[in-house]
């Protein structure tokens, strides 16, 4: 029995983790269950539209499946992986799209849904934020959507991206610079 | 990485944590502070959006989707005959490769060259 829930998780999941690798589909199903919601948001911020995310989200699980006996547990967190395979899934698509304007309006999310009107405001600069981090490059909109929107440590984005701790830090504030840019340009226009 | 770089990305931890306040942060730290609060409080500001998940029904068919390929693939790699549509494909087949693999290839992802 686990005293703390996280860990008692953490175990869980380590278990299917297990057992998916020697091919236990209901075990794998139940890693669906766990992270279908995080892999749909990630790819969703990336590609701005429900259709392609759904699409990106089977084929990214699909694929996990697939490389299943590749996965190590101790070299990164299981939704790590996932979020590497999501990323190269994006990386294909806008390759082989070839246009970069893939800001469909509804990746202005419904934030307004609260109502009032302070509410409605600090949505709007929200909307803006996402309209600008889209216009970052690869890697540096990559950084700023795990650690900002999906909360990871730099540790596991490093993972996600197979770079250094320390490159991630860099990548970070390079894209901060920029995003800073892109913002205040946006202001000026205003 | 340079100082700077250790100390943003530091910074953003500790307030992320709630181990500092962005304003002890900036003040720890007065010889950068000009550069380092708008970048600060940018990154401060960006949130992810809570309401973005799938939709129930996508959901399941996703699920109902992704146990059919699974359910595919396993019984292509146990029994590589699922593969074949018919007997016709499976006597031409025959003549060209051997008929039972080895079963350590399947293991390590292959699946035949009849199943491509």
């Amino acid at each position: 029995v686990q005293d703390n829930p996280a860990e008692g998780q953490a175990a869980d999941e380590a278990m299917l983790v297990e057992r998916a690798i020697t091919h236990d589909a209901d075990a794998f199903g139940k890693l669906y269950d766990i992270h279908v919601d995080r892999v749909y948001r990630h790819i969703y911020y990336r590609v701005g539209n429900e259709a392609d995310a759904e699409d990106l989200t089977q084929q990214a699980f699909l694929k996990a499946w697939q490389a299943i006996d590749r996965y190590k547990r101790v070299a990164s967190p299981f939704v790590a992986w996932l979020m590497t395979i999501s990323h190269n899934l994006v990386v294909d698509f806008y390759r082989t799209r070839k246009d970069q304007a893939y800001l469909e309006a509804d990746i202005l999310a419904d934030d307004g849904a609260l109502n009032p009107e302070r509410a409605a405001e600090a949505a709007l600069e929200q909307q803006r934020l996402r309209r600008a981090i889209l216009q970052l490059r690869g890697d540096e909109q990559q950084v700023v959507i795990l650690r900002f929107m999906e909360g990871f440590e730099f540790a596991e984005i490093a993972s996600v991206l197979k770079k250094k701790e320390g490159n991630v830090r860099v990548i970070l504030h390079r894209a901060l610079v920029r995003l800073r840019g892109i913002v205040d340009k946006e202001v000026e226009q205003r | 990485m340079t100082r700077f770089e250790r100390m943003l990305a530091q910074c953003i931890d500790d307030v992320k944590a709630d181990r500092s306040s962005l304003e002890d942060c900036l003040a720890r730290r007065l010889s950068v502070r000009g550069r380092l609060e708008p970048l600060l409080r940018l990154a401060l500001e960006i949130r992810g959006a809570p309401d973005i998940r799938p939709s129930p029904g996508f959901r399941v068919r996703a699920r109902v989707w992704l146990a059919e390929q699974i359910h595919e693939r396993e019984a292509a790699a146990r029994w590589p005959w699922a593969c074949y549509r018919d007997q016709t494909d499976l006597e031409a087949a025959t003549q060209e490769v051997q008929p039972f693999p080895d079963p350590r290839l399947h293991r390590r992802g292959y699946r035949g060259v009849w199943c491509r």
